[in-house]
C-alpha cells in the first residue's frame, strides 16, 4: 500500500503548479466532481435498496430455489461492469437491439440509456453483489434467538427486522456500501462508454497523453474522496453493535415463511437475474452469431485463458483472506487510532485506478523486485493490494458478532491463544472469510488494468482477451470468454458456497 | 468496403518520392531534429555511452552502421539477411490481429529464434516502458502510430536504427535522427453508414463537416487514442490552432459524440445511431468482417488532414539487451516479404517504395495527396490536449 501512494505523491510533485491550478480549477473540474459523487450517491443507494432484500430473502426465508437464487445474484459481480455497458448500449441505445424488436410496435424511442442515468444503473446491477455479499454473510451468522425473542413478544416481522435484524446486519450493509460507493468513483469503462465525464475518465485522458504526474495528481483528489468517505462511513459505523449474546451460528434455525409472497419474491430475483446476467449474455450471444464469418486467428479463444484466469483469482482470494485477518482482527478487536488507520489505509488502493495502481507496481516492480517483475507472484501481491478490503471489509463484520466471552470460555477451560482461535472464532467468522475471498475470486476475475500491466508476458486471461478483442473492434470475439467469465465464476460461487455450514 | 470510385479518378499526384521531397517542410524538421536531439543525447550518457552508437560521428545517438547484411529501397528478401538468434521481447501498442501472423512467419524461419509480445494500449505502454526505468524487459516497441513512437524518444527511451533501414524508407515516414521507422501506414477516413448517405453526398473537404447542418446530430468520434490526438495535433500544425479550435467547436454544435473504445464508433454507425464517424480506415473492414451485413462503408477527403496518413512503426529501445538482434529484425519488418505482408493482410500501406500498393478499395497513398510533415512533431500531444480540454471535448 505504501508502495503506490509513494509513487502517487512523486509523480505528482513533478506538476507544474500553473498548470496544476489551470487543470483543477477550470469550469470543468466542477462538474467532473459533481458528476462523481452523484453517480456514487446513486450507486449506493441502489445497490443497498437492492442488495439487502436479496440477501435476507436467500437466507431467512422459504423463497423456492433459495441456493439456485444465492449463486444467480451473486454472479453479476464477476461481469465487467464496463461490458454491461457495451450490452445495455447494444441493447436499449438508440437504434438498438431492443428497440428494433419493438420498433414495429410503434415504439420510436427509449429513454435515454447514456449520461448519469445510465451509468447509476449499470454500475449498480454489477455492484450491488458487495452489499448482497457482505450482508448474506452477517445474516448467516447472526443470532436467530433474538429475533425469535422479538417474535414471542409479538412485535410484526416489520419491527423485528427494524429493531432486531437491521442494527445486527449494519456494519455488513456499511462494508457492502462502502465497496459499492468506491467502485463507484473508481470504475472507469462504465462512466466512459456511457459518455459521462468522471474523476476517472480525466485520469485516462492524463494517463495516455503520457502526463503521468497530472494522473498523479488526479488520483490525490480521488484519494481525498476516498478518505471523505471512509470518514463518513466511521460515522455510520459509530455506536455499531459489537457481537450478540449467545456468539451466534444459529443462521438455519429459523426461516421466515413467504406464504402468498412466495411468487412475487421469486418474481423479483428472477428480474433481477434478466437484467444482470440474461441481457447481456442475449447480447453476447448475438454477437457471436452474427460474427460467424469473421475468423481471426489471434483471437481464437483457448481454454488456457480461463484456466489462467481461474488459478490467478484463486490464488489471490486466498491470498487476501489470510492476510486480512488480522488486520481485521485488528480492527474488529482492538479498536484504536493505529489499527483503525491500518484498516482504513488498505481501501485507498481499492479506490484508486486500477491503472495507477498497476504503474506504480510496474515502478517499483522493475526497478526493485528484480526477477519478480512480470511474474505471477507480484501479479496476484497487486490483486491483493487493490482487493484486499473487500476481503477485510467482510472478515471484520463476522468478527464483530462474536461474542468475546465465548473466547474467554475457551481461555478458561485452558486453551491457547491459537487453539481458541482454531476452535472457537475461526469455524464462527468463517462465513465471512468466504465471502470476503469470494469478492475477492470476483472481481480478480474480471480486473484488466493491472493484469494488463503486470502480467507475465503472453499470460493471457479471459478479460485480457474480452479486451484485445474489443480494441480491434472484433466484438465476436469478446463473446465467448464472457460467456465462460460467467460459467467459470458461476461453478466456483457453488464450490465456495457448499463449504458453508 | 465499396470502392470509392469519385477518390479513384480522383486528382492524379506524381510518385510517392515526388510527394515526398515537395511537401517536406525541411526547415521545421531540421529545427525539431536539433531540440529532440538533445533529450536523446542526455539520454545516451545514462543508458549507452559505450555501445557502437558512436560510429556515426556528430551525435551519439544518430544511426549506426554495423556488419550485417543489409536491406534496401529495391526489396531485400528474407533469405538475403543475416538469420535471427535469441529471444526478443516485444511491447506492442498493435492488436494482435495485425501483427501476429507476420511476427509468427518471422520467428518460425529460425530455430534458435523466439518472439516474446506483449499486447498492452499504445500509450500505456509509453508509460510502462518509462516507469520500468533502466530495467525494462522491452527490447522493442512496436505501436500504432508516430505519435506514440515520438513520445517514447522525446523521453529519451528509444535506439537508433541503422543506415541502411534509414535509406530504405521514406524520409517522412521515419524520424529524422534514426530512432524510430514506421513499417506499415494508413490512413484516417470518414466511415458513414450506407443506409443514410451515398459516398458523393459527402463533403470531401473536413472542413464542411462542421458547416453543414445535414450533419447535426450525425457524427461520432474516438477520443480516446493516440491517433485522434496525432490527428488533432496534425490539424493544428497544418491549418493553425484557430481554425483547428474553429472546426471542433463547429463540430460540437453539429452535437458530434464522444465515444470511447474501439469497437463503439463503428458499432454506433452500423447499427444507424451515428452515419458519420471520424476514424482509422482499418477499424471499418474489421467491424464489416465481424458483420458483413452492416450497412457502413469509407469515404476520404480530397487531400486535407481529413485523410491523414500515419504510420505504424516500431523504436529500438535503449535498454535492449541486443540491439544487433533489435536491429536486424526491425530489417525483416522492411523486406518484400515483411511489407508485402501488410498490404495483403490488413489493407495497410507499404514504407518501402518497392512495394506497390493495389487494392481497390481504399485509394493508393499518392491518391491521398494529404499535407505531409514530421511525424515526430505529432508526439507533442500536449497542445492538442489543452484544446480539447479548452473545447470540452477531453
Amino acid at each position: 500500500m505504501v508502495f503506490p501512494l509513494t509513487w502517487i505523491f512523486l509523480r505528482a510533485l513533478e506538476v507544474d503548479p500553473g498548470r496544476a491550478g489551470a487543470i483543477l480549477f477550470r469550469p470543468r473540474s466542477l462538474e467532473i466532481v459533481a458528476n462523481s459523487l452523484l453517480l456514487m450517491a446513486g450507486v449506493t443507494a441502489l445497490s443497498v435498496l437492492l442488495g439487502v432484500p436479496l440477501a435476507w430473502l436467500t437466507v431467512r426465508t422459504d423463497l423456492p430455489f433459495a441456493r439456485f437464487w444465492t449463486v444467480v445474484v451473486a454472479l453479476p459481480l464477476a461481469i465487467p461492469s464496463y461490458l454491461g455497458a457495451l450490452a445495455y448500449i447494444a441493447a436499449f441505445g438508440p437504434h438498438g437491439q431492443l428497440q428494433s424488436l419493438l420498433e414495429p410496435l410503434g415504439v420510436d424511442s427509449l429513454p435515454e440509456i447514456y449520461g448519469l442515468g445510465g451509468a447509476i444503473l449499470v454500475i449498480t446491477l454489477y455492484t450491488y453483489p458487495y452489499v448482497y455479499l457482505t450482508t448474506r454473510a452477517a445474516l448467516k451468522t447472526f443470532d436467530t434467538t433474538l429475533v425469535d425473542a422479538a417474535r414471542t413478544l409479538e412485535a410484526g416481522y416489520r419491527e423485528t427486522f427494524r429493531r432486531v435484524t437491521l442494527p445486527q446486519i449494519r456494519p455488513a450493509i456499511t462494508a457492502g456500501a462502502l465497496l459499492v460507493a468506491l467502485y463507484a468513483v473508481s470504475d472507469f469503462g462504465t462512466p466512459a462508454f456511457m459518455r459521462l465525464d468522471v474523476f476517472t475518465r480525466q485520469i485516462y485522458v492524463e494517463y495516455r497523453g503520457w502526463n503521468l504526474d497530472y494522473a498523479a495528481m488526479l488520483s490525490i483528489q480521488l484519494i481525498v474522496l476516498t478518505v471523505f468517505i471512509l470518514a463518513l462511513e466511521s460515522r455510520v459505523r459509530g455506536r455499531e453493535r459489537l457481537y450478540t449474546e449467545s456468539g451466534g451460528g444459529h443462521g438455519g434455525g429459523h426461516t421466515v415463511e413467504l406464504g402468498a409472497w412466495r411468487l412475487p419474491a421469486t418474481a423479483f430475483c428472477a428480474l433481477v437475474m434478466v437484467a444482470t446476467l440474461v441481457l447481456p449474455v442475449a447480447v453476447f450471444g448475438s454477437w457471436l452469431a452474427g460474427g460467424a464469418t469473421s475468423d481471426v486467428a489471434a483471437y481464437q479463444f483457448q481454454w488456457e485463458y480461463a484456466l489462467n484466469s481461474t488459478y490467478v483469482s484463486a490464488a489471490a482470494a486466498v491470498v487476501a483472506g489470510i492476510a486480512a485477518l488480522p488486520v481485521a482482527y485488528l480492527a474488529a478487536r482492538y479498536r484504536s487510532r493505529l489499527s483503525e488507520l491500518f484498516e482504513r489505509a488498505t481501501y485507498v488502493g481499492y479506490a484508486v485506478p486500477g491503472i495507477v495502481i498497476g504503474l506504480a507496481l510496474v515502478f517499483f516492480g522493475a526497478n526493485y523486485a528484480g526477477v519478480l517483475y512480470q511474474t505471477l507472484p507480484l501479479l496476484i501481491f497487486a490483486y491483493v493490494v487493490r482487493f484486499m478490503p473487500q476481503s477485510v471489509g467482510s472478515t471484520r463484520t463476522a468478527i464483530l458478532q462474536v461474542n468475546p466471552k465465548l473466547v474467554e470460555a475457551s481461555r478458561t477451560l485452558g486453551r491457547g491463544h491459537v487453539e481458541t482461535f482454531r476452535s472457537v472464532t475461526l469455524p464462527l467468522i468463517a462465513p465471512g472469510i468466504l465471502a470476503g475471498a469470494a469478492l475477492v475470486f470476483l472481481t480478480t476475475m474480471k480486473e484488466l488494468p493491472a493484469t494488463l500491466l503486470l502480467r507475465p508476458t503472453g499470460f493471457e486471461t479471459l478479460v485480457t482477451h474480452i479486451w484485445r478483442a474489443e480494441e480491434a473492434a472484433y466484438m465476436s470475439h469478446a463473446a465467448i470468454p464472457a460467456i465462460v467469465i460467467l460459467l467459470v465464476s458461476g461453478l466456483s460461487m457453488v464450490i465456495i458456497l457448499r463449504q458453508e455450514r | 468496403m465499396d470502392a470509392t470510385d469519385d477518390r479513384q479518378s480522383g486528382p492524379t499526384i506524381g510518385r510517392r518520392r515526388l510527394l515526398a521531397s515537395s511537401t517536406l517542410a525541411l526547415g521545421a524538421v531540421a529545427g525539431l531534429a536539433g531540440c529532440l536531439g538533445e533529450s536523446g543525447d542526455e539520454n545516451s550518457d545514462d543508458h549507452s555511452g559505450s555501445t557502437e552508437d558512436d560510429t556515426d560521428g556528430g551525435s551519439s545517438d544518430g544511426p549506426v552502421d554495423d556488419d550485417y547484411p543489409t536491406v534496401s529501397p529495391e526489396g531485400t528478401s528474407w533469405d538475403d539477411l543475416e538469420p535471427l538468434s535469441g529471444s526478443l521481447a516485444i511491447y506492442s501498442g498493435r492488436t494482435a490481429d495485425q501483427i501476429e501472423p507476420v511476427l509468427r512467419e518471422i520467428e518460425t524461419l529460425y530455430d534458435d529464434f523466439t518472439l516474446e509480445v506483449r499486447y498492452g494500449d499504445s500509450s500505456g505502454m509509453v508509460g510502462q516502458i518509462v516507469e520500468e526505468g533502466d530495467n525494462s524487459p522491452a527490447d522493442l516497441f512496436y505501436t500504432q502510430d508516430s505519435g506514440t513512437l515520438g513520445a517514447l524518444k522525446a523521453r529519451g527511451r528509444t535506439a537508433p536504427l541503422t543506415e541502411d533501414v534509414l535509406e530504405t524508407v521514406p524520409e517522412e515516414y521515419r524520424d529524422p535522427d534514426g530512432t524510430w521507422t514506421g513499417v506499415s501506414g494508413r490512413t484516417r477516413c470518414v466511415a458513414y453508414n450506407t443506409d443514410v448517405w451515398e459516398a458523393d453526398e459527402l463533403p470531401d473537404d473536413i472542413f464542411a463537416y462542421a458547416e453543414d447542418d445535414r450533419f447535426d446530430g450525425e457524427m461520432g468520434w474516438r477520443v480516446d487514442s493516440g491517433s485522434f490526438l496525432s490527428f488533432i495535433r496534425a490539424m493544428m500544425l497544418e491549418y493553425g490552432e484557430e481554425d483547428t479550435r474553429e472546426w471542433i467547436e463547429g463540430l460540437q454544435e453539429r452535437g458530434i459524440t464522444n465515444n470511447e473504445g474501439g469497437s463503439t464508433t463503428p458499432q454506433a454507425i452500423a447499427d444507424g445511431e451515428l452515419s458519420i464517424g471520424f476514424v482509422n480506415h482499418y477499424y471499418v473492414g474489421r467491424h464489416l468482417d465481424d458483420n458483413p451485413n452492416a450497412p457502413m462503408s469509407v469515404t476520404f477527403t480530397d487531400g486535407d488532414i481529413g485523410s491523414l496518413f500515419n504510420v505504424s512503426g516500431v523504436a529500438p529501445i535503449d535498454t535492449a539487451e541486443d540491439l544487433d538482434l533489435v536491429r536486424n529484425f526491425v530489417r525483416h519488418l522492411l523486406t518484400l516479404e515483411g511489407q508485402e505482408f501488410f498490404v495483403d493482410t490488413n489493407a495497410e500501406y507499404a514504407v518501402i517504395p518497392a512495394v506497390e500498393y493495389d487494392r481497390g478499395d481504399v485509394p493508393e497513398q499518392d491518391e491521398l495527396a494529404v499535407p505531409s510533415f514530421d511525424l515526430n512533431e505529432l508526439a507533442d500531444v500536449e497542445p492538442a490536449q489543452d484544446l480539447l480540454r479548452d473545447t470540452g471535448v477531453l
